[in-house]
């Protein structure tokens, strides 16, 4: 039993307590949490000085571990760029747990992320939830499996298919792919001959999972809404840069958005509207959003900062924390695991010396279940 | 003439003052701390707020480098040719570009714009203020330096993309060694070639070679250069300056660090991190932060100097950084980089201390004019 005492915490799901303790099992689950808890015989004490504790933030949109750090082309397996339609590869498959980035993500107290493949091919492949768990097998990370299937849309499979002169050259090839390939699994008969391209699409077309569509200008993002309504399917929409333009048809359809990165360049036409409107925008309609990496794109160790350069957009700094915890768990399917503090849940805590949303705070400590995995 | 009253000033080559006035008249500062305010003055009340001398970012594609634009406005490297001395960053400035608007809004007025890395020699550098009407009314100085670059760029652009030297960092020196010895032998009598004019005023220490250099062998080399040709140099990126800091103070060479609010895309920037500006500050380096804009966007420029105080750079060496180490880096310190009587009126006043995360920029003045407010 560990007994974190002395602690301002903010639970996200119930509000903070100015001055209180949380009691970690040895399960590596929340035991207790309170302003008066009672620290029982033997348990270790950890004080925390009077400084901020929240839970693990948690990373609803990221290549961690696909792209490597430092590394260029030998360490990038976050895109299987071979064929428009790649639902067969799982992001499982590239994660490199020992790559840095997930050290510095761990360093800025993310604990879980959504590892998505990039989005080149139309059908990208199945994408993973992971803890940042200090770990040296893949599979050692794993929190939910599959999480959904990733599909690109807009200017990244334009260019590398068109470009190359094949199909998919146009938004309209690339919405033709997606259909076809939605028509094909569900149309799939195990019992001619096992295929993993249309297996993987198996939970997307039953409605159980959702189909992860990366989608940044406003066409697209509806495109990706008349297909959901066509196929009847789940929605989450990853990137979303355009969003605020269409805010509330997202709304009305009931899409789950991986809102940015918003501190990022304009790289693409399709994301020159980049800004911190986009999640103020998208939480002021009840959109329900979270405020994410894209890591490497806006490395993971920054999460932090850009809840707060939200809450200088406006958004209250409660919703603000909670785009980076409780409510990207609930895209991802994890909120019974993570994402606040409350009794039963995962161990996943950070200290930080000050304000978690101001950019010069520093993260004291990080910890998965019950586990420090960086001290400062 | 305007009077900006009762705001916290940080003149940076001076303590900071609280309460304190600036005066402003015919587009210079013309008298700052506690000053009779002359009847004529206009007076604006920055009770509570922060006045800053303008940022200043020395290594920015401002203006000439598409973001969201499409292939067309690109305009950053010039990579038909391996070295290409004789094209300037000014003919590629577009005053209208979205990139200078990101820069007044983020309260940076001066800035230096470059061609890429592509080549080993890229061209010719300008400073600019960051308002204008045409690039040639917002130049500062022109030339400021000759753009060159090591490592991974020019041998992924040449040797890997265009089968031709150089395709190593030993070609890359080469001919970066052979263009400085061609214009050792160049003689305007047998042709005029204004590539190599520039390159000649290098020779001649009126500009300095600026080098983009990430890892530390690659900063090695381009001293080990400059020390050949005896010419006046900055190093351009130094991500991996950090681990050989003693050396690098000791040759004495400004460094301008970034970009570093991103990630380790490139082999060559494998050792990225924050600690970086403050380890190279310590050491006794004039060091300054630049975002190499779009790569991290000017908008969040005044990050970059707050996270390097959280990694353990002074608040006050990162403030130099910012503003008087980069006027001294691209030879402008006499108009630009503190709040001093007789400097430019480029001004930024601030909601808050701009390391804080909610803090806004109100107002920024370029020569006296008031060039963004916050609506």
């Amino acid at each position: 039993m560990l007994a974190i005492t002395n602690a301002r915490i903010l639970t996200v799901s119930h509000g903070e307590i100015p001055s209180g303790t949380v009691l970690v099992g040895d399960d590596g689950r929340i035991a207790a949490v309170g302003a008066d808890v009672a620290i029982p015989a033997g348990a270790e004490v950890k004080d925390a000085g009077g400084r901020t504790l929240t839970p693990g933030l948690v990373d609803a949109y990221s290549h961690l571990g696909l792209v490597n750090q430092g590394q260029g082309w030998a360490g990038d397996d976050a895109d299987e760029t071979t064929d428009p339609n790649v639902a067969q590869v799982r992001a499982l498959d590239g994660i490199y747990p020992l790559d840095e980035g997930l050290d510095d993500a761990r360093s800025g107290g993310v604990t879980t992320a959504h590892v998505s493949p990039r989005g080149t091919a139309v059908v990208a492949g199945e994408t993973v939830a992971i803890k940042l768990r200090k770990a040296y097998a893949a599979d050692q990370l794993v929190l939910r499996r599959p999480v959904g299937v990733a599909a690109g849309l807009g200017e990244t499979p334009k260019a590398h298919f068109g470009g190359d002169k094949k199909y998919p050259a146009t938004r309209m090839g690339i919405a033709a792919i997606l259909r076809d390939a939605l028509v094909k699994a569900a149309d799939y008969k195990p019992e001619k001959a096992r295929d993993l391209k249309q297996e993987a699409l198996l939970p997307v077309i039953r409605g159980e999972l959702p189909l992860c569509v990366i989608a940044h200008r406003s066409d697209d993002i509806i495109t990706a809404l008349r297909i959901a309504k066509e196929f009847n399917l789940k929605l989450m929409l990853l990137g979303c840069t355009e969003g605020f333009l269409v805010a509330d048809l997202i709304a009305e359809a009931g899409a789950l958005v991986a809102a940015g990165p918003s501190l990022a360049p304009r790289g693409r036409q399709e994301e020159r509207e980049v800004g911190f409107h986009l999640p103020a925008t998208l939480i002021r309609q009840g959109v329900k959003t979270a405020i994410v990496s894209g890591h490497p794109h806006l490395p993971a160790q920054y999460l932090n900062i850009a809840a707060g350069l939200a809450a200088a957009e406006g958004v209250s700094d409660a919703d603000a924390l909670r785009a980076v915890t409780l409510t990207p768990a609930e895209i991802i399917g994890v909120a019974d695991r993570v994402g606040s503090i409350e009794v039963g849940k995962d161990a996943d805590l950070v200290l930080w010396d000050g304000c978690p949303l101001e950019v010069m705070t520093r993260v004291a400590w990080t910890m998965v279940e019950g586990k420090v995995v960086y001290a400062c | 003439m305007l009077a900006i009253t009762n705001a916290k000033v940080y003149p940076i080559t001076g303590k900071p003052m609280d309460g304190a006035t600036v005066l402003i008249d015919g587009g210079k500062i013309v008298a700052v701390g506690r000053v009779e305010i002359p009847s004529s003055a206009e007076t604006l009340d920055a009770s509570g707020q922060y006045l800053f001398p303008g940022f200043i970012d020395p290594h920015t594609h401002v203006g000439l480098w598409g973001e969201g634009d499409g292939h067309m406005a690109y305009d950053g490297n010039e990579w038909t040719q391996v070295t290409t001395p004789q094209v300037r960053a000014l003919d590629a400035i577009n005053p209208h570009h979205i990139s200078f608007a990101d820069a007044r809004s983020a309260g940076v007025t001066t800035v230096q714009t470059l061609p890429g890395s592509g080549n080993p020699i890229g061209g010719e550098m300008v400073v600019v203020k960051t308002y204008g009407r045409t690039a040639d009314e917002m130049v500062l100085r022109r030339p400021s330096g000759l753009k060159g670059a090591f490592g991974e760029n020019p041998k992924r652009l040449h040797g890997q993309n265009n089968k031709r030297t150089p395709s190593t960092r030993m070609g890359v020196a080469a001919v970066i060694r052979q263009h400085l010895i061609k214009a050792q032998e160049y003689k305007p009598e047998n042709g005029r070639d204004i590539g190599l004019e520039l390159t000649a005023m290098v020779l001649r220490r009126e500009i300095p070679l600026r080098l983009h250099a990430h890892r530390a062998d690659d900063i090695v080399t381009a001293i080990r250069i400059a020390k050949e040709f005896d010419v006046d140099l900055s190093i351009e990126h130094a991500t991996s300056g950090y681990m050989i800091a003693d050396f690098l103070a000791e040759a004495g060479y400004p460094v301008n660090i970034g970009p570093t609010l991103g990630s380790r895309t490139k082999l060559e920037t494998a050792n990225l991190t924050f600690r970086a500006a403050g380890i190279l500050a310590k050491a006794g380096c004039r060091v300054s932060l630049i975002t190499d804009h779009p790569f991290v966007p000017l908008t969040f420029h005044r990050l970059i100097g707050a996270l390097s105080v959280r990694e353990g750079m002074s608040e006050e060496d990162a403030l130099k950084a910012m503003t008087i180490n980069p006027a001294l880096t691209l030879g402008v310190e006499a108009r630009v980089g503190s709040i001093e009587v007789g400097k430019d009126a480029d001004l930024v006043l601030w909601s808050d201390h701009p390391f804080k995360t909610r803090a806004r920029v109100l107002a920024t003045y370029i020569n006296g004019n008031c060039v963004f407010e916050q609506v």
